[in-house]
């Protein structure tokens, strides 16, 4: 063992070093040489760091927690132990940002000149912080929704201009004041100070019980000098000191000065809307009266978060895992009545339901898998179950299919055997009809139960589709009729009567061409991935499609669910229904040339494909 | 240990004994009252070749030094000292051989690097009095006077704050691990003067921070 006393192996940090990126590529000599340089400080949860910060250094969490936050409180990354942010850093990309220790943290800091010696001398470490993480910031900060709803200030929630009374005004009054105000409290303030808040409860148990005069002052009732928060407090906060003090109603300042007050229902209803508390709440509803409340409040949630900047790829995955999450309840309630499955089986989702693409309004497509071994009288079951669960959606807001695409019909629920000749048919024949049935099954997604049985037969469908080439043309033909609604001299065609005269059918003439056409190409290529994001990653990968073809599909692909999303929105504030009906009119000019780019890349990849399927199409 | 306030009078009584600069020096400073992100901590921790300084030795000293309420890495030292006698069975401890130990540098020069590094410092240790121990027993030796220096202890800390939570300590309960376990901090391979040296100096610093 070679040690210089005065340069010691200081092998806790080297090994932990070792471990993080971008330290893992450097050199051994180097890294014993940082370790050696790293000061270590330890914060507390809540501590923050932001640019105003004397101190210049990269930041390695060896342990705890922090987040990184814009200068509005929307979140853009969460790091956990072994990452490591450099805060002046993050600062020019993003002006304001700020870091948070949400755990107690133990920090390892590698000093400024030591921080940027390394990334002059070794590219790799450079390029690690130049351009990965700056990136992934300013794309975070565009697109990141505010999922984390606990951390957003209260000053959103709160409500401004309470109710204020002076502390001589009288019981009676106070009482009157409430009622005209429909409030359940009133805070007491003389010249704009706090000096108590009476609430419901103290006018019943403070007053009435007690028997005491209309007359007395509120001031003899109040709880003085009551608990207060501040304006710039996290809905956490409020949340933690409520619960903490067992209040339901806290004023809220701003610089001492009365801004506000928040009560328990303001946070209920702030946390309604909060994706990942919906899921959770609707996996503990006992029937379907209790899911269809929460399914109800979707269109509003779609409009809240659409406006809060989430892209319509991230909204349909939360509303797509809420269909799955009431589908997945109505099965454990059916069984709780009918008893265990005779046989494994899968409760299969298709078309958007699979693709993770579903919206708003979407109906049912779903189907059951059973497994080999049920006998006919097995089958019996899952009839039953079909008929449950396809009800149980219908009564939760998901309207019984038009197409009989559901367990409920015989063709749509049967043994693993029975798909798998049910493909063969299909494939082998494919009639009108047969290629309808296809292009809404070849997108399927194990929901519920055994995904092996669903994986069996997606191989199974796979094999024989990817093969078949007049299949895939029939299939091709197919896709085909629909074309984007663009006209000679890239005008919009739309309908010319009817009720939706001036409009077209965005769904229909935009987003499923561009699904159509990357399914054909999925089948063509053995693709299992069914949503067409991830279909797209994998053309790309496979080299089935060019880099620029790909993207090409998938910003075009982007922009008309954005815009399908944002149309839907505002219907659904304008409390109409919401459809899949635009008017190009009432588009912003920037908009309609997005959306005229984006019919013309769907316009080209069907040409490119119609041409690919010339031969079969005859 | 001494108390606070017969620490200055004994250090007044032995710096005239003190036969080394240094430690003379050590022990005539005035003694560091500011609070904790203004004081400079030194976190030492020795390997011994036995648990009591009549019947062993020092075999290597680790520290990391404190300031302003961060760990300094760059004035980290590790000593491994030669040792006069076999190493015996606590190398099973130690990981360390009697060849690892033939390389080591002789007490004296460790010991004076230390004198240099604990200049207007406050000692910490976990389990203090164990450590404390063979470094007086090693100063008088060589030079005639204890290290009278202020001192604080991780493990005294805890045990103390245990005391008033539950009223009971358990076996095992003091040791460095469990205790960082409970201020949160990652658990870390022990057994070696430096490592355990900055694995109490991050409890140190989690103790005291508000």
């Amino acid at each position: 063992m070679v040690n210089d006393p005065n340069h010691p192996e200081i092998q806790a940090v080297a090994d932990f070093l070792r471990q993080c990126l971008p330290f893992n590529e450097i050199p051994e000599a180097a890294l014993q040489q940082t370790a050696r340089q790293i000061q270590i400080r330890y914060v507390r949860s809540g501590q923050r760091f932001n640019a105003r910060d004397r101190e210049y250094a990269l930041r390695i969490l060896r342990s705890g927690a922090v987040e990184i936050r814009s200068s509005q409180g929307q979140l853009l990354d969460k790091l956990g132990e072994g990452e490591s942010f450099n805060i002046h850093g993050l600062d020019l990309g993003e002006q304001g940002v700020y870091a948070q220790a949400i755990e107690d943290s133990l920090i390892y800091h590698l000093p400024r000149a030591q921080y940027e010696q390394l990334r002059a001398d070794l590219r790799d470490f450079d390029r690690h912080f130049h351009s990965q993480r700056s990136r992934r910031l300013r794309r975070a900060a565009r697109y990141q929704p505010n999922t984390n709803m606990m951390m957003l200030p209260i000053e959103g929630l709160i409500s401004r201009n309470p109710l204020a009374l002076s502390p001589e005004v009288n019981v009676q009054q106070a009482a009157g004041a409430m009622s005209d105000r429909r409030v359940s409290s009133v805070l007491i303030t003389e010249a704009g100070k706090l000096l108590g808040i009476v609430t419901d409860r103290d006018l019943r148990s403070r007053a009435m019980a007690r028997g005491l005069a209309l007359t007395t002052p509120v001031a003899e009732i109040m709880t003085a000098d009551p608990r207060t928060i501040d304006i710039n407090a996290s809905l956490f906060d409020a949340i933690l000191l409520m619960t903490q003090q067992g209040i339901h109603h806290l004023p809220v300042l701003d610089g001492g000065q009365v801004a506000g007050i928040i009560t328990s229902s303001d946070l209920m209803l702030a946390r309604r809307d909060d994706p990942v508390y919906l899921v959770q709440h609707l996996s503990r509803q006992q029937n379907n009266t209790g899911m269809r409340a929460i399914i109800d409040t979707l269109p509003s949630l779609q409009v809240e978060v659409i406006k809060g900047g989430m892209r319509a790829h991230q909204i349909s995955r939360v509303l797509t895992a809420i269909s799955d999450t009431v589908a997945c309840r109505l099965i454990e309630l059916a069984q709780a009545e009918l008893g265990p499955a005779p046989v494994p089986f899968c409760w299969l989702g298709f078309g958007s339901q699979a693709r993770g693409e579903q919206l708003i309004g979407a109906d049912q497509d779903n189907g059951l898998l059973i497994d080999d071994r049920a006998t006919e009288q097995d089958l019996e079951w899952f009839a039953e179950l079909a008929q449950r669960v396809c009800a149980g959606l219908d009564a939760c807001g998901y309207p019984f299919c038009n197409g009989k695409v559901m367990a409920t019909t015989d063709e749509w629920r049967q043994r693993l055997q029975g798909w798998r000749r049910t493909v063969d048919s299909w494939t082998r024949t494919p009639t009108p009809d047969a290629v309808m049935r296809v292009s809404i099954f070849f997108d399927l997604r194990a929901v519920y139960g055994d995904a092996g049985l669903c994986a069996k037969l997606q191989q199974h469908m796979l094999q024989r589709a990817g093969q078949n080439t007049i299949f895939l043309a029939a299939l091709a033909a197919n896709v085909l009729e629909q074309t984007p609604p663009l006209g000679i001299f890239r005008r919009f065609v739309v309908e010319r009567n009817g009720e939706h005269r001036d409009e077209f059918d965005i769904k229909k003439r935009g987003v499923m061409p561009i699904v159509d056409l990357v399914r054909i190409h999925a089948l063509a290529r053995g693709v299992a991935a069914v949503n067409t994001r991830q279909r797209l990653q994998a053309l790309m990968q496979k080299k089935a499609l060019t880099i620029a073809d790909g993207r090409n599909l998938q910003d075009a692909f982007d922009t008309i669910q954005q815009l399908r999303v944002e149309n839907q929105s505002q219907q659904i504030a304008a409390a109409q229904g919401a459809s899949n009906y635009l008017n190009p009119k009432d588009l912003p000019e920037l908009e309609r040339k997005h959306l005229k780019d984006a019919f013309t890349v769907v316009h080209d990849a069907q040409e490119s494909l119609r041409n690919h399927y010339r031969q079969g199409l005859g | 240990m001494s108390s606070a306030l017969t620490l200055p009078l004994q250090r007044a009584w032995w710096r005239r004994k003190a036969r080394h600069p240094l430690l003379a020096q050590r022990l005539a400073e005035p003694l560091p009252h500011l609070g904790f992100s203004q004081t400079r901590y030194v976190v030492i921790d020795l390997e011994t070749t036995a648990l009591e300084p009549d019947a062993g030795e020092i075999a290597s000293i680790g520290w990391v030094v404190i300031e302003q309420a961060a760990v300094q890495l760059s004035q980290a030292r590790h000593f491994h000292v030669a040792v006069q006698n076999e190493v015996g069975r606590s190398a099973v401890f130690h990981q360390l051989t009697d060849s690892d130990l033939e390389q080591g540098v002789a007490l004296s020069r460790a010991l004076e690097a230390l004198l240099e590094a604990i200049e207007h410092s406050v000692l910490v240790f976990h389990n203090a009095q164990l450590d404390m121990g063979f470094l007086n027993q090693a100063m008088k030796t060589l030079w005639g006077a204890p290290l009278l220096m202020p001192v604080r202890d991780t493990m005294a800390v805890e045990r103390k704050r245990l005391l008033q939570r539950s009223g009971a300590i358990r076996a095992g309960d003091l040791r460095l691990f469990q205790c960082r376990r409970r201020y949160g901090l990652p658990d870390v391979t022990l057994h070696d003067a430096l490592g355990d040296a900055l694995a109490t100096a991050e409890l140190w610093l989690a103790m005291n921070t508000p």
